[in-house]
């Protein structure tokens, strides 16, 4: 692992930089203070002088990209002899050029071109610039672009919402009132009256958030398939689990083995299991199944990812699921572990709730919210009986899978779940 | 601007190096150390500006004034004042402070916003950076008038660019010093811009020196990038000063080769055959320098040597100031409300 080299707020309280050219290439020996990349900001453009000697190990943003202030720019793997070089250079042989790798996850945005404070503007009122026609001399966005367009998403998702009485809304419990500020000294100024509101801006990773949500939903078209799944040989076999869970051997919950039979359905399923490119207009199906697994935490919603799920035991996942769980709500997940799913599993299992019209995460073209796993009155053979189900909710880009296709995949999904014996003729 | 040059009080060495009629006189009085002072500390202060820019575009320092061509103006004035003189700089007073004594540890520490990096060596009399625009002047002003009350043989000196003169607080200042004939000095370094605002734009009235007519006092216009010029001029304002004969102003005419700060981009603003003409033509370190070596005072040797030297210098301060220990998160709090405001106790709160 190289010494990062972070992009710094090369201005005064810039938020992002465009890279304009790299000045040095992966492999290329730096010394320090040597010129690496130009980077433009909303005030200059400026060169960026290597922290230290070495060679460059991984250059991590293209050019034309914008990068957000505290990112890794490139990595440097230090000189201090010969043979830490020559080891450096044996390993970037072997290994594939990075730029390939997560080239599918990166869009390729220009600048554009807006005062510092119209971004400001933008961000607060979470309107993406570059869904921004500019009015201003050589098509700089303005302030009345940015509020025009605001004025017009929230327009927008109000007719949507009263067209859509065809899907239930979730409906959201009492939103419990936020804990009293203590130790003010305003409160008594004001008569021992609480202030009837606080603002607060959006953290960064939030607003990434919204950036990226917005996006989805105001350019695909969404549509919500909910079904409800039987999940008997599910229960019944995660409780033998359960009584069999040991020290040596952790418990496993619902989640990997959900997890697993969402990835053998995605193999009979490769519709879902894809990206669509929004310029070519072109839908890439994936091979291996990475799973894109929504995870609460403090910040908000983080979406580590599970690679290639489809190649791995039920155990493995267990595993693996529970690190990247760690790791998120610890806030040390690496942008890389959030990388390169192909479709996204959003579990509001421990939370409760029935029905849900989760947003895809782009460029993917399908998620699935799953609900509790509970006993319900079931009819079965003219018989009131219980039984174990559970809610699924799958949203879906309208412009590529239809509503057959999901209905589909949500049957073959339950088959799974009813028996999970199924997954036996799934094993290669 | 350039035509301007001409209008300058008195000239020593001129931009290819040569020495004026007038200044060969000065020049034959000063110690040889002296003037090697000027040149090592030129060189020092070129070196420190330098670097500091290099560390703000790796993320190691915060927004940064950079200084270079403005090398004599600094090391010029800050040579001609005493351990006991008042400095009241703005953030462009790199080179005032390094020369005052103020480590470089601490000037690194001021860019990295530490506040550890305002406290400076006991018996210091230099004030930490002013960011505001002239709010120093009138403090400055009281600064020499406690002096004066206090019978102190010091004066107190108010470093300002020309952008200040624009400003309330100008006036106000130097009314007051030239009514009680303080022990004061308004040294101004035109850079010529007040960050993109030529100085024409700011002035109806052609240079910043013909002001002190206004209040009564004597206004001296130099070649601020005449090292010796203005140390001359520094030390007369010096002694008028001390002898109770009260305020001076002074205007040394120089020019910033970089942009206003790291945050900002001058080529916006300038034009390229200007900045060429200051940086090529009229550079305060390169006319010292052939001055310097046609006296046999210096050679190429030394002045490799030299800039080693002064490199060691600043690397050695760079380790220092990034080895001292982060403070904890919650103390980008202190020092501002003596009560938080609402929206502070809760960002506190969850820091």
């Amino acid at each position: 692992m190289g010494i990062p080299f972070k992009l710094p707020d090369v201005g005064e309280g810039v938020a992002e930089a465009e890279v304009i050219r790299w000045l040095v290439k992966e492999g290329e020996k730096v010394s320090a203070d040597q010129p690496v990349v130009e980077v433009q900001t909303d005030k200059a453009v400026v060169e960026l002088p290597s922290p230290t000697a070495g060679e460059v190990e991984m250059i991590r943003w293209r050019e034309g990209d914008t990068v957000p202030v505290g990112e890794v720019l490139l990595e440097i793997r230090q000189s201090e002899d010969g043979k830490t070089e020559a080891a450096a250079t044996a390993e970037a042989v072997d290994r594939p050029p990075s730029n390939n790798l997560s080239e599918a996850k990166r869009k390729r945005r220009r600048r554009v071109l807006a005062a510092p404070s119209t971004r400001r503007l933008a961000r607060n009122l979470a309107v993406d610039l570059h869904q921004v026609t500019g009015t201003g001399a050589k098509g700089q966005v303005t302030k009345e672009d940015v509020r025009r367009v605001a004025a017009a998403l929230a327009e927008s998702r109000g007719e949507v919402s009263s067209a859509s009485h065809l899907i239930p809304k979730p409906v959201k419990p009492p939103v419990p009132s936020p804990p009293p500020l203590t130790g003010s000294g305003t409160e008594e100024k004001s008569g021992g009256q609480a202030e009837a509101f606080s603002d607060e801006p959006l953290s960064r990773t939030r607003r990434v958030i919204a950036e990226r949500l917005l996006f989805s939903v105001t350019r695909k078209p969404h549509a919500t398939h909910f079904d409800e799944l039987n999940v008997e040989g599910l229960a019944r076999w995660q409780a033998r689990l359960k009584a069999q869970a040991s020290k040596r051997e952790p418990r496993i919950g619902y989640l990997p083995i959900l997890l697993k039979a969402i990835a053998a359905s995605l193999k009979w399923h490769p519709k879902l299991n894809a990206h669509f490119d929004e310029e070519k207009q072109q839908v890439r199906r994936f091979n291996p199944v990475s799973l894109g697994v929504a995870v609460d935490t403090a910040e908000g919603l983080l979406v580590p990812v599970l690679r290639e799920a489809d190649q791995k035991s039920i155990r493995q996942i267990a595993a693996e699921l529970k690190e990247l769980t760690h790791l998120a709500r610890e806030g040390r997940l690496a942008p890389e572990q959030m990388k390169g799913s192909t479709f996204t599993v959003s579990n509001t299992g421990s939370l409760g709730g029935r029905f849900a019209t989760p947003i895809i995460h782009p460029p993917e073209v399908a998620i699935l919210a799953l609900h509790p796993v509970e006993q319900r009155p079931v009819v079965e053979d003219g018989q009131l009986t219980a039984g174990w189900r559970m809610n699924v909710s799958l949203s879906f880009d309208h412009r590529v899978l239809d509503g057959a296709d999901a209905i589909r995949f949500t049957q073959t999904l339950a088959t799974f779940l009813t028996d999970p014996g199924n997954l036996f003729l799934e094993l290669s | 601007m350039l035509k301007s040059m001409d209008k300058m009080d008195f000239k020593v060495v001129l931009p290819e190096g040569r020495l004026t009629d007038e200044g060969r006189c000065v020049w034959k009085e000063l110690s040889r150390e002296k003037k090697l002072d000027f040149y090592r500390w030129m060189v020092q202060v070129r070196q420190f500006d330098r670097r500091s820019i290099l560390l703000q575009r790796q993320g190691r320092i915060g927004t940064y004034a950079p200084m270079a061509g403005q090398e004599a103006a600094q090391v010029g004035s800050a040579l001609a004042l005493s351990k006991e003189d008042w400095i009241f700089p703005s953030y462009r007073e790199v080179g005032v402070n390094m020369v005052a004594g103020i480590p470089l540890k601490q000037i690194l520490l001021h860019w990295m916003g530490r506040v550890e990096g305002n406290r400076f060596p006991e018996g210091s009399r230099v004030l930490p950076p002013y960011v505001p625009i002239a709010t120093q002047l009138p403090q400055a002003m009281g600064a020499a008038w406690a002096a004066k009350m206090k019978k102190e043989p010091s004066v107190a000196v108010a470093y300002f660019g020309d952008g200040a003169t624009s400003e309330g607080d100008f006036h106000e200042a130097l009314n007051f010093a030239g009514v009680f004939r303080l022990p004061v000095i308004f040294f101004c370094q035109n850079n010529q811009y007040a960050i993109s605002t030529p100085f024409r734009r700011q002035s109806a009235v052609p240079t910043v020196a013909e002001r002190a007519a206004a209040y009564h006092i004597p206004g001296i216009r130099v070649d601020g990038n005449d090292v010796v010029a203005v140390h001359i001029a520094m030390e007369q304002a010096v002694s008028r000063g001390k002898q109770g004969e009260g305020a001076t102003l002074i205007e040394a005419v120089t020019y910033r080769h970089g942009a206003h700060t790291t945050a900002d981009d001058a080529t916006r603003y300038r034009e390229a055959e200007e900045v060429e003409e200051w940086v090529r033509n009229r550079d305060p370190i390169h006319r010292l320098e052939v001055l310097l070596k046609a006296e046999g005072l210096l050679t190429d040797a030394d002045i490799r040597d030299w800039e080693e030297a002064s490199r060691q210098v600043v690397e050695h301060a760079v380790k220092e100031a990034e080895s001292v220990p982060a403070p904890a998160a919650d103390h980008l709090f202190a020092h501002v409300y003596e009560k938080m405001p609402l929206d502070l106790i809760k960002q506190k709160r969850d820091v």
